[in-house]
C-alpha cells in the first residue's frame, strides 16, 4: 500500500510527466522545485479533491504548497466513504 | 459540395498529417463534429467538419502527409431521404492525388538528422591502432578515453614514459558540434521559428505598456472565492480574458485577420491563449467566442484548453480561428513580456506576473498588486494612439471587476 504522500506525488507526475518523483523535496513548496505553472497548481488540486473526496476550500488554497502540506490537508478533510 | 480539408493553424503550418479517420463513408457528420486525427508539427489535434453531410468519399489515408488545403474528405448534402454508403458520388469519384503518396510536401527545415546522432564516436574510432599494443596509459585516462570512445593508442602521451594520462584525453575535434542545430530539428521549433520569422518580416509592430493596478480586481476575486471550492474557483487570468475579450468590442481594429494586404475585421471574439508545453515550445489556442462567456466560464475553458493542450486533444477549430491572443507569464515569470504577433492575426497583450508595486493613491503610495500590460499591434492597421486608449479601456474594466 502506497503513503498518501506518494499517491499524491504520483497524481502530481500524471499532470506534470517530467517530474522527477525521486527529485521532489517532501517539505518544500512544489512550485519552488518544478515547473508548475497555476493552472498546472490548479489542475492537481482539483485532481486530488476528486480522488480523496476532499473539499479543498479556495481560502485553504495559498497553504497547500508542499506535498507535507497537502498530504496533510488529505488526512484531515477527506471524507469517510 | 461541402468538403473537409486539411485545416491550416496559421503561418507555422504548410502541411500535416492524417493520423486516422473516425468515419467511414456513409456516416453522417455534423458541423463541428470531430472526423479525424491530425498531426503537425506543433501538435495533435482532433479534425472538425465544417459543414453537415454524409461522408461520400475519404480522400486521404491515414499516415499521408498532405498540404495544407488539400481535400481530405467530400461530403454530400445529408438530406435524410438519401442514405445508405451506397450510390455512386454524382461526379467522377474520388480523385486519385493524394491518396497514398505521403511526403508531398518537403519536411520542415529539416536539420540533417545525421547531425543529432550519436555524439563524437564515429571518425576517431576508426584510427585503428593494431589491438595487440600494450598503451601505457593511467586509470583515469582509460575511463574517459572508454567514455568517449577513443582508442587509447590513438594518442600521444605526456606523461612518465609516454604514458597516458588524464589531461591526454579530450573529446576528438570532430566536426563542429551539432548542439545549435538540435533546437530547429525539432519541427515544433521550426514552426515557431517559421511563424515568427515570417511576423517580424512582415508586420510592422508597436509596442505600447501599461501598468495596471488589481488592487480592485483581487480583491473581489477573493471576496467571490471565499466561499468557494478548488472546482468552482476563479482563476486571476480568467478575470484578465474577460477583461481583454469586452475591451476588444470597442477596438475592432485589434480584432482579426490581415490577409492579402487588407484586414479583415472579426465580428468574434475568438481568444487565444500561449500555453506553453511541457515538451519544450508553445501552441496558442482559442477560446472560441470569448466575448460571450461569463469569467466562471471562462476559468474552466482555460483549464480544459491547458489540460488538452498538454495532453494532445485540441480541436482544429480552436487552433485556427484565433482573432486575438493573449500570453501571460505566470505567477512566476518576470514583469513584463513584449508579444510577437501571430499571424494572420493583428494584435497580442502580454500581462507579467502579478506582483506588488508602489503606488501613489491620493498623496500617499501604497502597496498595490499590479500588472504590466503589453499591447502589441500592427501598424498596418492601427496606430498608437488607438492602441493606447484600448490599455486605458482595459485598466478602467479591471477597476470595476463586478461589472466585468
Amino acid at each position: 500500500m502506497t503513503t498518501l504522500p506518494d499517491q499524491i506525488l504520483a497524481t502530481l507526475c500524471k499532470i506534470a510527466p517530467d517530474v522527477d518523483p525521486g527529485s521532489v523535496d517532501h517539505a518544500r513548496p512544489l512550485v519552488d522545485q518544478l515547473d508548475l505553472d497555476s493552472i498546472d497548481y490548479q489542475t492537481l488540486l482539483a485532481t486530488l479533491s476528486k480522488e480523496h473526496r476532499v473539499e479543498i476550500r479556495a481560502v485553504d488554497v495559498p497553504t497547500l504548497r508542499s506535498i507535507d502540506d497537502l498530504a496533510r490537508y488529505v488526512e484531515t478533510h477527506r471524507r469517510s466513504p | 459540395m461541402p468538403e473537409i480539408k486539411m485545416p491550416s493553424l496559421g503561418a507555422d503550418m504548410d502541411a500535416g498529417t492524417l493520423v486516422e479517420w473516425r468515419i467511414a463513408v456513409g456516416d453522417h457528420v455534423a458541423r463541428g463534429g470531430v472526423v479525424g486525427l491530425v498531426e503537425t508539427q506543433k501538435a495533435t489535434m482532433e479534425l472538425e467538419s465544417f459543414a453537415d453531410g454524409i461522408v461520400e468519399a475519404l480522400l486521404v489515408e491515414p499516415g499521408a502527409k498532405v498540404p495544407v488545403g488539400t481535400v481530405l474528405a467530400r461530403l454530400r448534402d445529408g438530406d435524410a431521404t438519401s442514405a445508405g454508403p451506397v450510390q455512386l458520388p454524382p461526379a467522377a469519384p474520388a480523385p486519385a492525388p493524394p491518396l497514398a503518396p505521403p511526403p508531398l510536401v518537403p519536411p520542415p527545415v529539416a536539420a540533417p538528422t545525421g547531425g543529432a546522432a550519436p555524439l563524437p564516436a564515429a571518425a576517431p574510432t576508426e584510427v585503428a591502432a593494431p589491438p595487440s599494443a600494450r598503451v601505457r596509459g593511467s586509470p583515469a585516462a582509460r575511463q574517459r578515453a572508454r567514455e568517449l570512445g577513443i582508442e587509447l593508442a590513438s594518442l600521444h602521451g605526456t606523461g612518465p614514459h609516454g604514458a597516458i594520462v588524464l589531461r591526454d584525453v579530450h573529446a576528438p575535434p570532430v566536426a563542429p558540434k551539432p548542439r545549435p542545430a538540435p533546437s530547429l530539428a525539432s519541427p515544433m521549433r521550426a514552426a515557431i521559428a517559421a511563424a515568427m520569422s515570417r511576423s517580424k518580416r512582415e508586420i510592422p509592430h508597436f509596442y505600447l505598456s501599461h501598468t495596471i493596478s488589481l488592487k480592485r480586481a483581487l480583491a473581489w476575486l477573493a471576496e467571490v472565492n471565499h466561499d468557494r471550492t478548488i472546482q468552482t474557483r476563479i482563476l486571476p487570468g480568467a478575470v484578465l480574458l474577460r477583461a481583454v475579450a469586452v475591451a476588444l468590442w470597442e477596438y475592432p481594429e485589434l480584432n482579426g485577420f490581415y490577409v492579402d494586404d487588407a484586414f479583415q475585421p472579426s465580428e468574434e471574439v475568438h481568444l487565444a491563449s500561449a500555453i506553453s508545453l511541457r515538451t519544450g515550445g508553445l501552441i496558442a489556442p482559442a477560446i472560441l467566442d470569448a466575448d460571450t462567456r461569463t469569467i466562471d466560464e471562462l476559468t474552466q475553458d482555460l483549464q480544459d484548453l491547458v489540460v488538452r493542450a498538454r495532453s494532445g486533444h485540441l480541436k482544429s477549430s480552436e487552433l485556427t480561428s484565433a482573432t486575438f491572443t493573449v500570453t501571460s507569464l505566470g505567477d512566476r515569470g518576470c514583469e513584463a513580456v513584449f508579444p510577437v504577433i501571430n499571424p494572420p492575426q493583428v494584435a497580442i497583450v502580454g500581462f507579467g506576473s502579478i506582483s506588488e508595486r508602489p503606488w501613489v493613491e491620493g498623496s500617499t503610495v501604497v502597496p498595490h498588486p499590479t500588472v504590466v500590460a503589453v499591447l502589441a499591434a500592427d501598424h498596418r492597421v492601427s496606430d498608437g494612439h488607438r492602441g493606447g486608449l484600448f490599455l486605458s479601456t482595459l485598466d478602467r474594466l479591471l477597476q470595476d471587476p463586478a461589472k466585468l
